[in-house]
């Protein structure tokens, strides 16, 4: 029998080295937890087990909000609802100082949410926000940051596919982890919107204001009523829905999906081509993150049988930290992970040592469920390696230099950081909410 | 040949259109069954299994018309430093293990699939639904899915585009 972590070492650079040298994340999990399989699970029998693993994953009810989720936000944006209401954001705003970049969180906040990646949400509205505010005169950092900053927003605010995954994989009840994500989500959209009108108060030439119509009031009135509230009703039904217990996260996800087609037919933007690119569109993001359940389905197991969850964390509790350490220790493993990896498999390789971690500490699961969705987030963009960082490279204007699109994200992710420090503080921030559910 | 070739190309192709619909499924058969709640009826118990097989169903089918789109995402850190002659070559090498992987899964699917016939092996969850019926879909999507990667390996395009991120 071998070493745990001589187990360990072999399970995670295995997966390491599978990905590096470019095989699909699904098929890196895949390869490395048939080999695993094979060496601590009895030969083929093991192989078997992997298949086995695989079906109880996928035919698990508690994933089904993932895949409605993605189309809830597929059809706002394909049917033109989302930026309708982007539009609107930007109207309402008025002559205000960095506006654009205001109306990139408010708005960007509303497209990240539902749109379930943070990379796809990334390249979109940096392709189509960045060079409209360049143009307007804006300093890069005040157009890069805010998208940046969206990303974070997205993982923790409700409807968030990322936090149903990982709720199911925690075993920890994903209603729950949902709503306990609103009051962190504005906070931290509030810190944003402190951070941009601190940018514009010291340097007003960040983002200068622009002349923009006059609009009468009775009009904004109207604006708000037909192209805002509907479609924040739509998120606030699916929300209200969870709080107040009349639905389980897979039907407040139907519904909410439902809500959105109808909402279409009403505004008359339902076309036969939007339904099918949105199908298509949550499609992918479901078959690419299923896939990747599915080849990481054994890897828990793996670690169990090995002795390895049992091995790494007896030997991180050794150590006799106080909790906050082990938390700042958590924390830095999800930073240093988040430069190579996306985020679904840092959830895969993490959460069978973090949340029987955490148990061990007195963490409430809950709690610490958004703590490591906020560290994911931050571990997305931040310098040098966050992959986020390279996204928006991709996508903004050719000479944008890296240490722009660095300087850009760092206020962001101190926000982030901030609010993390936050949530140690009070943690009833977080539990206040999912305790009303209980 | 060229019939062959259309032939599998309708058949990935025709995965992907049942996997969608699929997925469309999953939203109707909640809806209904939450209706039939609020109306004071029982819901139907295989709107619930159905919800649950289908999770399953849909990422096996789906999944290889996805990667002839190149769609399940992988990162570029090492391909991205290779000079393209070098990536040409290492590319292919990794979509033959891939490929090898897939045939493999394909293979123990199918083995799976013979014994659970043998067995009479039975789901049990609202109702007996035979195991086959459901396994039978790994040799179908790993079988698929091991030919697409070897049309990274033989064909004209490779899987890596050589530039730094990740991609999806």
């Amino acid at each position: 029998m071998m070493d745990w972590y001589s187990a360990l070492a072999l399970l995670l650079g295995l997966i390491v080295v599978f990905m590096f040298i470019g095989m699909p994340i699904a098929f890196a999990f895949l390869s490395a937890n048939l080999i695993g399989a094979w060496i601590f699970m009895g030969g083929p029998n093991g192989v078997i087990q992997v298949l086995n693993n695989g079906f109880g994953a996928l035919s698990s009810f508690s994933l089904v909000p993932i895949p409605l989720f993605l189309l809830m936000g597929e059809l706002f944006f394909r049917t033109g609802l989302g930026m309708r209401m982007f539009n609107a954001v930007d109207v309402l705003m008025g002559k205000v100082p960095g506006r654009l970049s205001y109306v990139t969180v408010v708005g960007g906040t509303g497209f990240a949410t539902v749109s379930g990646s943070s990379m796809g949400s990334t390249a979109l509205l940096g392709s189509v926000l960045v060079p409209e505010m360049v143009r307007r005169g804006y300093k890069k950092h005040m157009a890069i940051g805010p998208i940046m900053g969206t990303g974070g927003l997205a993982i923790i605010i409700p409807p968030s596919a990322l936090a149903v995954l990982l709720a199911t994989l925690a075993k920890i009840d994903v209603g729950a982890l949902l709503v306990a994500g609103i009051i962190p989500g504005f906070l931290l959209a509030g810190l944003y919107i402190a951070m941009i009108w601190v940018q514009t108060r010291i340097d007003p030439q960040a983002a200068p204001s622009y002349d923009v119509p006059e609009i009468p009031l009775a009009q904004k009135v109207r604006i708000f009523l037909l192209d805002v509230v509907p479609m924040v009703g739509v998120m606030a039904i699916v929300v209200m829905m969870l709080l107040a217990g009349w639905a389980t996260p897979s039907e407040s996800a139907a519904f909410g999906a439902l809500g959105v087609i109808l909402l279409a037919f009403v505004y008359r933007c339902m076309t036969i081509k939007a339904f099918v690119d949105a199908v298509v569109g949550a499609l992918k993001v479901t078959l690419m993150a299923f896939l990747i359940v599915l080849g990481s389905a054994t890897f828990s197991q793996l670690l169990a049988f090995s002795g390895a969850s049992s091995g790494l964390i007896s030997w991180a509790t050794s150590f006799d930290l106080s909790p906050l350490m082990m938390l700042l220790a958590i924390f830095a493993v999800l930073l240093v992970l988040g430069t190579f990896m996306e985020q679904i498999s840092i959830m895969m390789i993490t959460v069978p040592f973090f949340f029987p971690l955490a148990q061990s500490l007195g963490f409430d699961p809950i709690w610490f469920g958004i703590i490591v969705l906020l560290s994911l987030e931050i571990s997305f963009t931040t310098p040098p390696f966050g992959l986020l960082l390279f996204v928006m490279k991709g996508v903004s204007p050719p000479n944008t230099s890296m240490g722009e699109i660095y300087r850009a994200a760092i206020p962001y992710i101190l926000c982030s950081m901030g609010l993390v420090a936050l949530l140690i503080a009070f943690p009833e921030l977080v539990t206040a909410l999912p305790n009303m559910l209980r | 040949m060229r019939l062959f070739i259309k032939l599998y190309d309708a058949v990935v192709f025709g995965l992907a259109v049942l996997s969608g619909l699929m997925l469309v499924w999953l939203m109707i058969a909640i809806i209904v069954s939450v209706l039939q709640r609020n109306f004071g009826m029982q819901p139907a118990a295989w709107l619930f299994v159905s919800t649950e097989y289908f999770m399953f169903y849909l990422t096996l089918l789906g999944a290889p018309w996805l990667l002839r789109h190149r769609g399940h995402v992988y990162i570029e850190l090492l391909t991205a430093a290779m000079p393209k002659p070098v990536l040409n070559i290492f590319s292919r090498f990794v979509s033959l293990l891939c490929a090898l992987v897939c045939a493999f899964m394909a293979y123990k699917g199918a083995e799976l699939v013979g014994l659970n016939i043998e067995r009479t092996d039975l789901d049990v969850r609202a109702y007996y639904f035979p195991t086959w019926l459901l396994n039978i879909a790994f040799p179908i999507s790993f079988g698929l899915m091991a030919i697409e990667f070897m049309r990274f390996v033989v064909g004209k395009e490779i899987l890596h585009t050589g530039e730094a991120g990740l991609k999806e």
